[in-house]
């Protein structure tokens, strides 16, 4: 008896015929219902909902238009940044649904208007761009820990002019959807849900093709007031931490990236009130954490921080050259473990303050915060040879 | 004098761990005598002694030298085993907590912590050498070894909290400072 005769080697075209296709994945975090009834308005007038699916964690809203696809996703932690796990989910929802695009909503993504979440799914589905970020319209004193170090030090190392590499919406190719899953599941210290990401870096080391679009206002998840030191270390001690790993292809030169129209200026903020605090906290520091500062800083900046720490609140500016040089060393110091870690980012935290009261006089004084923002940057990229020679010629010379 | 001295130091050499009776006094000898005496009863014992431990001093550093010998091949082969096994990745893997890896390589620090153990074993051996010889060569009936390896013991307590004790201080300091 011959049993194969009988089987039918060609698999059941039927059955693919009936599965829906998905151009775009939409994962979109926890938020209030109202909001993401209004979030999936938004959604179903910026694609067509047959090639539209949405993962959620979110409970499907009572109205809701009965052309989108929802599917539950396993709940993430996620805050103000995007946590690991989102990415391993992403990418997996991908591949079971053979999405063209992934695009991933933080909380308060309703925020953004329709044109907005269109502009990034359709940069990863029709330009060919793997990693799409949204630049973000903001408060002059918004953001202050991205704009004082973690865009200065993406541009300046990496090349990569993305304004906001730590946003909390992103649009990824499945190709860079499969890259961003494949660096999380290799975190292992800290706990994965407290670990972070760098999309932007790891797009910059893999060549992806990548852009920014300007988005508008949003509302960011805000850290409870408490968080902002621990935040501080993460953030930093993250992207230090991933800098150190991909230290191989950020010292190599590479070409800057070609500039581009001042980007809008947001609103003036009102934040001098803040700014005695902030220097008399920098004094403070200064005084007793000298001997700590000078175990990472050359003399010249610790003589600088010494007439820094002479002058009054109203005058208190921070050269950019000299904040650029306090985030290198300290980078190097991270990277030698000249001291405990969690120490030296203790450290840091009164220099940032430093640098934020600095900001805010400039602001006030009518400096445009995006113009001292990229005038910080292109400080940090006029060191750059600073960094990498004394990466790779520590000197101790505090030791 | 001198001529006096170099032999009560040939007969010390020849009777090494007998000990010189104590001479009588006799009432009727010179002060300046008796003080000759005395002397040449103490440069005897002295003399004694030190011969007597001087075998052990030798075995000491003899000890302390074959054992750093051997743990300097005990490192070698380590360092060859860890090595061949990716050590380093696979403790890289396992996740250490960040703020407590030390700069150097887990390799590093296990190749030198085997040297150190080799070295320490010497010195234990060399340490109970000298005690053993110190014990037959003098006449106190006391031993050595337990001030030595509570001393030992003293010193790395001392260390291990001074460390301890600076990286608090830092921590409160820092905390302090940010609050």
């Amino acid at each position: 008896m011959n049993t194969m005769a009988t089987a039918d080697p060609i698999p059941e075209l039927g059955s693919t015929a009936t599965q829906a296709t998905t151009d775009l994945l939409v994962l979109v975090a926890a938020m209030l219902p109202e909001h993401f009834e209004s979030l999936l308005i938004q959604l179903s007038s910026a694609f067509p909902a047959a090639g539209l699916l949405i993962a959620t964690e979110n409970p499907a809203p009572a109205r809701q238009n009965p052309s989108l696809r929802l599917i539950a996703a396993p709940a993430t932690a996620v805050k103000w940044s995007l946590p690991p796990a989102i990415f391993v989910q992403a990418w997996r929802l991908a591949e079971e649904h053979h999405a063209r695009g992934v695009l991933i909503l933080g909380p308060g993504s309703d925020s953004l208007g329709a044109s907005a979440l269109h502009m990034l799914g359709n940069a990863v589905l029709a330009e060919s761009i793997d990693l799409a970020v949204p630049r973000y319209l903001l408060p002059s004193h918004a953001g202050m820990i991205g704009s004082s170090i973690i865009y200065p030090l993406t541009r300046a190392l990496f090349a990569a002019r993305i304004r906001f590499p730590l946003a909390t919406d992103l649009a990824l190719s499945p190709r860079m959807a499969q890259r961003m899953a494949l660096a999380a599941e290799r975190i292992t210290q800290p706990e994965p849900s407290e670990a972070l990401l760098w999309p932007v870096n790891e797009a910059c080391v893999a060549g992806f093709a990548m852009e920014d679009f300007d988005v508008g206002p949003r509302t960011l998840p805000q850290p409870a007031e408490s968080e902002v030191n621990t935040i501080l270390a993460r953030v930093t001690g993250s992207l230090f931490s991933d800098i150190e790993t991909k230290a191989a292809f950020w010292q190599r030169a590479r070409r800057a990236p070609t500039l581009r129209p001042m980007p809008p200026q947001p609103p003036p903020a009102d934040g001098a009130s803040e700014v005695p605090r902030m220097v008399e906290s920098f004094r403070y520091a200064y005084s007793n954490l000298l001997e700590i500062w000078s175990l990472v800083l050359p003399p010249q900046s610790l003589l600088a921080l010494k007439r820094l720490s002479l002058m009054a609140p109203a005058e208190f500016i921070m050269a950019d050259s000299l904040w650029a040089r306090i985030v290198y060393d300290f980078l190097i110091a991270y990277r030698l473990r000249t001291i405990n870690r969690s120490h030296l980012l203790g450290a840091f935290l009164p220099l940032y303050r430093g640098w934020v009261a600095s900001h805010i006089n400039l602001t006030a004084a009518g400096t445009g915060a995006e113009a001292h923002i990229e005038a910080l940057a292109a400080a940090f990229e006029a060191d750059k040879p600073y960094v990498v020679s004394r990466w790779r010629w520590p000197d101790r010379f505090n030791a | 004098m001198m001529q006096s001295m170099i032999g009560l130091f040939a007969i010390a050499l020849q009777q090494e761990g007998t000990m010189l009776p104590l001479l009588p006094y006799t009432p009727n000898e010179s002060v300046w005598r008796q003080m000759s005496q005395a002397l040449h009863v103490s440069f005897y014992r002295v003399f004694s002694l030190l011969i007597g431990v001087l075998p052990g001093i030798l075995a000491f550093f003899v000890a302390l030298v074959v054992f750093a010998l051997f743990g300097k091949l005990a490192s070698w082969m380590m360092r060859a085993i860890l090595n061949a096994f990716n050590f380093d990745a696979r403790i890289a893997r396992t996740g250490a907590p960040p703020d407590w890896t030390p700069a150097t390589s887990p390799t590093a620090i296990a190749v030198r912590a085997t040297f150190w153990v080799f070295v320490f074993l010497g010195l234990l051996v060399g340490v109970s050498a000298f005690d053993t010889s110190y014990a037959v060569g003098s006449a106190m009936t006391f031993s050595l070894l337990p001030y030595v390896t509570r001393f030992a013991g003293a010193v790395v307590l001392l260390i291990v909290g001074t460390l301890i004790a600076r990286f608090l201080a830092r921590s409160v300091l820092i905390g302090a400072v940010n609050a």
